[in-house]
């Protein structure tokens, strides 16, 4: 039995430490990174609910359970944000990402706490693949926000749409990270694949935003 | 490989090049309009994916929760974006009366639909249709009867080909609840490979819209 509430409190007081001593941006990122990681709590308590509700086993609730409610629950702290403060875009592309890093850097710690660490081979794939994903999911929502971003309609519905395509694509590496061969392979490296296919599309912009 | 196998491959690869190409061109044109559509691709692929792995590894459809679903009908939500950023504000405000028959003959399907499905989903894709349906019969109605520029009737294409996707949706969608019968099957597949000929058609579509 994994206690990840035992590992949260560990993680989050050092930031919580920080948040409070630190001012600006440096303060705002910690906070999206404590968020990240309450998300990742929240998630898979809210996972686990659904699960029992629907029946589901531990396989199904991975591959159509997990996918939905960690890309919407990862994405609520920023909602919160943006209904209480006016940021500018760039700002919230940012903090999308700190967010998704706070969710997979908490997840991979519940990961090797429960599995061991004691094989490099299989945390680099974690770090590299289901760690990368988190990430790809949240650049999926922030260079999209970028492009729908001045009109509020297109802000409205676009962030829900680009979280949809988060959670299908979240959802498309579990399910083949979940077979053995070339499925596992394929699916491992999609994440890297995907970031660096985003970076070559979208370099110019983001050498103009310094993102 | 089954018929519904080989539908599902090409509409894969149909989606993914037109994605590709979609986003490259919104990039490299800075333009918002291919961004919506490069995003309704995306989503059409990826729900079109999900459900393709789960047939070929668990060899059956989803059933705990829509992800797949949700992957369509956002798509669906881009594509109503894409034909709402391009409307003028003159054909935003052109509402002949005849455009309420929309809402009544989606509702209509939604409740002959639920006779088969989910409340929740064919609710939501009632409302989608019902926005794309209404945008792209207003638009073809706006830019035919003479009131628009040449920018105007640039646009007629597009809604052509939304109106086209919409129509044969409904026709693939009615045609599933009769699935057993295999004369329907085929029929089903049928409108599915012409969902997939629509889907290539937008591209050159929006290229005119946008051009001009």
């Amino acid at each position: 039995m994994t206690y990840i509430e035992n590992i949260y409190a560990c993680l989050a007081a050092p930031l919580l430490i920080a948040i409070i001593c630190l001012k600006g941006k440096p303060r705002t990122s910690l906070m999206f990174i404590l968020g990240g990681m309450t998300a990742c709590l929240l998630s898979s308590y809210i996972s686990s609910f659904f699960a029992v509700m629907t029946g589901a086993d531990a396989l199904g609730a991975s591959l159509e359970i997990s996918p939905v409610v960690e890309e919407l629950m990862k994405i609520a702290p920023i909602i919160f944000w943006l209904m209480v403060y006016e940021p500018h875009k760039m700002e919230v592309s940012i903090e999308i990402v700190i967010t998704a890093v706070g969710f997979a850097t908490f997840e991979n710690v519940c990961y090797l706490t429960s599995n061991g660490a004691a094989s490099l081979r299989h945390t680099i794939i974690r770090g590299f693949g289901t760690g990368a994903m988190h990430i790809v999911c949240g650049l999926i929502i922030a260079f999209g926000l970028l492009y729908l971003w001045d009109r509020l309609y297109l802000r409205v519905t676009g962030t829900l749409g680009l979280v949809a395509a988060a959670i299908t694509y979240h959802a498309v590496y579990n399910i083949l990270v979940s077979q053995t061969g070339a499925a596992f392979v394929i699916g491992c490296l999609i994440p890297m694949i995907s970031v660096v296919l985003m970076l070559l599309l979208i370099r110019t912009r983001i050498e103009r935003y310094h993102f | 490989m089954t018929t519904e196998t080989l539908i599902n491959l090409i509409q894969l690869a149909v989606t993914a090049v037109c994605m590709v190409f979609a986003l490259h061109t919104a990039v490299k044109r800075e333009s918002r309009e291919w961004a919506l559509l490069g995003l309704f691709y995306a989503l059409f692929f990826m729900g079109d994916l999900y459900w393709s792995l789960m047939l070929a590894f668990y060899g059956n459809t989803p059933s705990y929760f829509y992800v797949s679903e949700i992957g369509w009908y956002s798509s669906y939500l881009f594509l109503d974006l894409l034909l709402r950023q391009l409307a003028s504000v003159e054909e935003k405000e052109y509402r002949p009366k005849a455009l309420w028959a929309v809402p009544v003959f989606t509702a209509a399907m939604a409740v002959f639909y639920m006779q088969y499905g989910d409340y929740m989903i064919n609710t939501i894709v009632a409302l989608l249709m019902g926005f794309l349906l209404w945008r792209s019969i207003r638009g073809l109605a706006y830019t035919g009867s003479g009131h628009g520029t040449a920018a105007d009737a640039a646009r007629r294409r597009i809604y052509l080909c939304v109106l086209a996707f919409c129509v044969i949706e409904y026709c693939e969608w009615t045609a599933s609840c009769f699935m057993s019968k295999e004369d329907v099957a085929l029929l089903y597949f049928a409108f599915d490979m012409a969902v997939t000929l629509v889907l290539i058609l937008y591209i050159s579509a929006l290229g005119k819209a946008v051009q001009e």
